[in-house]
């Protein structure tokens, strides 16, 4: 377990007449090794629930563990556990800053201060994980597009040496085509890096092709933690949080509807294709 | 009738170092011919970087031509005497709706763009009435925009923009930060307002599955318009989308692989209600 929630709650602004609550009685377990997706209707606790993660909140009761130690500990390494707990916020390429694609991703080792060959090994390696041409490496990172921006200011994260990497919609904005290679950097940082993936996405589409958990978020608390299969059963609970199924599993409900009699937890397009052809009798 | 046109549009970003010396130019729409006829639903598809946001924003006069005209409603956005007319004309509603809210209440914030018209007082809660009412937001007239969700503060920015009473409603983006049923909200508001009340629509988007109800759609890539057709038009041509960074709704590209599995349905399908039609008028169980 790489990192623990344990009766969670969070309350903005206690005490007050505006006070509310953001985080309800939480319990979750986050396992080593998983990609996770992390879906809910805005405000429903999402980019509070990320920055409980690596301690830049404090639950207002109950506890966040980092491999069994609490981030309230007073011996809890907070510095350290930000390293190996990288946090993508909404936008990241708002927050670069250097006047080269390479300075900037050296930034957060630089901090560390680790020895410069150290350094200059961890950027390349983020850059070239992230797809980040070498051609561009001694460019103004502003000169990008918004896509390379985006891998740019994630290899900044990842050049942190993460174990546990956390998105909030890091497709939000871009064209299918930067859609599509972002989310086969993460894909590949799951499979050959074996990183812990945390992806915040409002696209059902996405999170059922890459995910192999999905947490579902509601009113502040966790409505759902299972398979993306299991999750996307329940159609008309989902809507009414604000959520939706991928396009081709209300297709495939569609069709049960009328008398087909196709599986239930169909959620690609290659498995729905499969499927149809089966029960036509022509697979 | 015509309500917009453009012809041989360029537009060029010119870049500059610290001293202010030009170090070379970005040619962002580079000769566009468009046009959009009163009461259409348009859309513009297109990579980041392909020209969608500068072409919109010659179309309320933000931006001006660096060669070639823009009408709007016969006015070329040249004129500077012209301006005010045409963002009364074309209205515009943007991605980050937390941008555009200015108001302390909805009804506020709507009744704004009017007040500044200087529309008579009875006359402007008539519009915020009758706005608030066409996105299907007259029960938070009273609450404050910051604890509104995503969808319902984007329809409070559209229905800003329409209590002025624009011809043509230009939205870029507007979608791009909200949940699903925040999207299907704005869209639904967005066909809703073409549909009753007219307006011509000009929607921006990458979501492709938001664009199946458009009149038109045009694709522009390296600021040209590369494609133009009905959404069945664009859609079948699934490899040029790719090579222009682009997709199909998830939908079409499911009955793109039953026709590659041999079943005979047609290639424009673009909803599940219409493939479920197809399948289940062509075969039976």
């Amino acid at each position: 377990m790489i990192l623990e929630f344990k009766d969670v709650n969070y309350i903005y602004d206690p005490d007050s007449t505006i006070s509310s609550v953001a985080l309800k009685d939480i319990n979750l377990s986050i396992r080593e090794g998983v990609f996770y997706a992390l879906i809910g209707h805005t405000g429903s606790g999402k980019s509070t629930l990320i920055q409980h993660m690596n301690g830049l909140i404090q639950p207002t009761s109950g506890e966040v563990l980092y491999k069994g130690m609490s981030l309230r500990d007073k011996n809890a390494d907070l510095k350290m556990i930000r390293s190996r707990v990288g946090l993508v916020f909404q936008y990241p390429e708002h927050q670069l800053f250097e006047t080269t694609v390479y300075d900037d991703v050296a930034f957060g080792p630089k901090n560390l201060k680790l020895p410069k060959d150290e350094i200059d090994a961890r950027v390349k390696e983020a850059l070239i994980l992230t797809g980040v041409d070498e051609s561009v490496w001694q460019n103004s990172p502003f000169e990008l597009s918004g896509g390379q921006k985006r891998r740019v200011a994630i290899a900044g994260v990842l050049a942190m040496k993460p174990e546990v990497l956390i998105l909030d919609e890091p497709t939000a904005g871009l064209d299918p085509g930067g859609r599509d290679e972002i989310l086969n950097v993460l894909k590949r940082l799951h499979s050959e890096e074996k990183i812990t993936i945390i992806l915040v996405s409002h696209s059902m589409e996405d999170v059922a092709g890459y995910a192999d958990r999905i947490i579902v978020m509601n009113k502040g608390h966790i409505e759902y933690e299972d398979s993306p299969v299991q999750i996307f059963r329940h159609a008309e609970e989902l809507k009414n949080m604000g959520l939706s199924v991928p396009q081709v599993t209300d297709v495939l409900t569609r069709l049960k509807s009328k008398g087909w009699p196709v599986k239930d937890g169909i959620i690609t397009v290659s498995e729905a294709a499969d499927e149809i052809m089966r029960v036509l009798g022509k697979a | 009738m015509e309500l917009i046109r453009t012809k041989d549009l360029k537009h060029e970003y010119i870049k500059r170092d610290e001293n202010g010396e030009e170090t070379g130019r970005v040619c962002a729409v580079d000769g566009v011919d468009l046009s959009v006829e009163a009461g259409q639903f348009i859309s513009i598809l297109g990579s980041n970087g392909s020209g969608k946001s500068t072409l919109a924003s010659h179309l309320n006069a933000i931006l001006f031509p660096t060669e070639g005209t823009v009408w709007v409603d016969g006015m070329d956005t040249k004129d500077q005497s012209n301006v005010w007319d045409i963002r009364q004309t074309a209205g515009m509603v943007f991605q980050n709706p937390d941008n555009q809210i200015i108001g302390q209440i909805v009804e506020e914030d709507v009744g704004f763009g009017p007040e500044n018209m200087g529309i008579p007082t009875a006359q402007i809660w008539e519009r915020v009435e009758e706005s608030l009412k066409a996105v299907g937001m007259w029960e938070y007239r009273k609450h404050s925009p910051g604890r509104l969700s995503g969808g319902q503060k984007q329809r409070v920015s559209i229905a800003g923009v329409i209590a002025m009473h624009p011809k043509c409603i230009v939205m870029d983006e507007p979608t791009a930060m909200l949940d699903p049923s925040g999207r299907r909200e704005v869209i639904r508001a967005a066909r809703a307002l073409n549909d009753v009340e007219k307006v011509t629509v000009i929607l921006i988007t990458h979501y492709m599955d938001e664009v199946i109800y458009s009149d038109k759609v045009f694709v522009m890539d390296k600021g040209k318009v590369v494609m133009s057709g009905t959404p069945g038009e664009i859609f079948t041509e699934r490899d040029k989308l790719k090579q222009y960074r682009l997709d199909v709704p998830q939908v079409t590209m499911l009955a793109y692989e039953l026709r590659k599995r041999g079943l005979d349905i047609p290639a424009d399908v673009l909803s599940s209600e219409d493939l479920v039609k197809e399948l289940t008028s062509r075969y039976s169980i």
